[in-house]
């Protein structure tokens, strides 16, 4: 093995621990007999590997994660609805078998609806019942309409003679008997 | 990090806001690494961890379950930070020593073991700042993530030697940089 492909292996895959057995083998190999990749190997260990080792990995702030769930969170609703709505639609699918049966009795009912004779004359079942109402109104004579003008007039009579009495006998306050 | 369950993706794919957040639980500190590795600044690695997820959200009608979901969140992550990174001047605005971003510290650490943990973490962002976008990223998903070649052309849609030439540069220039900057800086 070369020096110069010792000391790039040096540099990467044997430090790193990328080397397979048998290729690690033949360069230490190399390393005992020669002092020139020796010393740079060791070098390399105290320069470049020793002072990562170790190295502490600092926590994360607490304060991160609430960053990061209050900027979620707000999103999390519509999904959550969303999936409110799937589950609803699974849960009917689920339910159809017993969907189908009650769509067969509504069904049913209506058809019985629409073919059951209803009662009443033909021309009562013809006419709607408001406007058999008014024709009722139209046929017969309106006596109770001259009676309601009668007694109309007759208030009115009514009113003017209690006008008149009290013009004529006073109120009967204390001021009017004074005066007269 | 593993494979979170398909039921509980499936559920979060249909809106549930519970099982989502087991998705986050899962995923959200490999997203919020990388994205503090490659932007290398807290507050915009949190912008991009949300807007990861909620891109995550709003497509996960699209994700089929025929490839990895893992790679899915693995491209999107990538594609955010890069595009982040791209924005540039939002970056620039935001520019915040490392150190004072965020405290790795724990009640019962010491402090030599903080101070440690600081000037580590502080060393290996020097070191990522002087990569290209495409070296960088192929470092933080191998170096600090722990992903594959394969995994990372996975998510990178590029061929696992693009993965290997990328790794050798990167290594190269950092290697020749710590032996010529950093013991003069430190």
């Amino acid at each position: 093995m070369k020096c110069e492909k010792v000391k790039e292996l040096v540099l990467t895959d044997y430090v790193d621990g990328q080397l397979e057995m048998a290729e690690k083998a033949r360069l230490e190999e190399h390393l005992k007999t020669c002092a020139g990749c020796h010393e740079f190997a060791q070098s390399v260990e105290k320069e470049l590997v020793a002072p990562f080792a170790g190295l502490e990995r600092p926590e994360v702030p607490p304060v991160v994660w609430q960053n990061i769930r209050t900027a979620i969170v707000p999103e999390e609703e519509p999904k959550q609805a969303w999936t409110a709505v799937i589950r609803f639609l699974e849960y009917l699918k689920s339910l159809r078998p017993a969907l189908l049966i009650l769509a067969g009795v509504v069904f049913v009912f209506m058809l019985s609806t629409l073919f059951t004779k209803p009662a009443g004359t033909p021309e009562q079942i013809a006419q709607p019942p408001v406007v058999q109402q008014q024709l009722a109104v139209q046929e017969s004579p309106s006596s109770t309409d001259e009676l309601t003008v009668e007694t109309y007039l007759a208030s009115l009579d009514d009113d003017y003679d209690d006008v008149y009495d009290l013009a004529e006998n006073g109120y009967g306050t204390a001021i009017e008997e004074y005066f007269l | 990090m593993q494979e979170i369950e398909r039921e509980i993706l499936e559920r979060a794919a249909a809106g549930d806001v519970n099982a989502f957040e087991e998705v986050y639980k899962a995923y959200s500190r490999f997203v919020y690494n990388v994205a503090l590795r490659m932007c290398r600044n807290n507050e915009i690695a949190q912008d991009v961890t949300q807007d990861v997820f909620i891109t995550v959200y709003d497509k996960f009608d699209k994700f089929r379950f025929e490839s990895s979901f893992k790679t899915w969140v693995y491209r999107i992550t990538v594609n955010t930070s890069i595009n982040t990174l791209k924005k540039g001047s939002k970056m620039r605005d935001k520019s915040v020593s490392f150190d004072d971003q965020y405290d790795y510290g724990q009640a019962a650490d010491s402090m030599p073991e903080k101070i440690q943990r600081e000037e580590q973490a502080a060393l290996i962002d020097r070191l990522l700042g002087y990569l290209n976008t495409d070296q960088r990223t192929c470092m933080v998903l191998r170096n600090i993530e722990g992903l594959s070649y394969e995994e990372i052309a996975e998510a990178l849609k590029i061929p696992i030697n693009t993965v290997r030439s990328r790794l050798k540069r990167a290594r190269e220039k950092l290697l020749q940089i710590r032996n010529e900057v950093i013991p003069n800086e430190v």
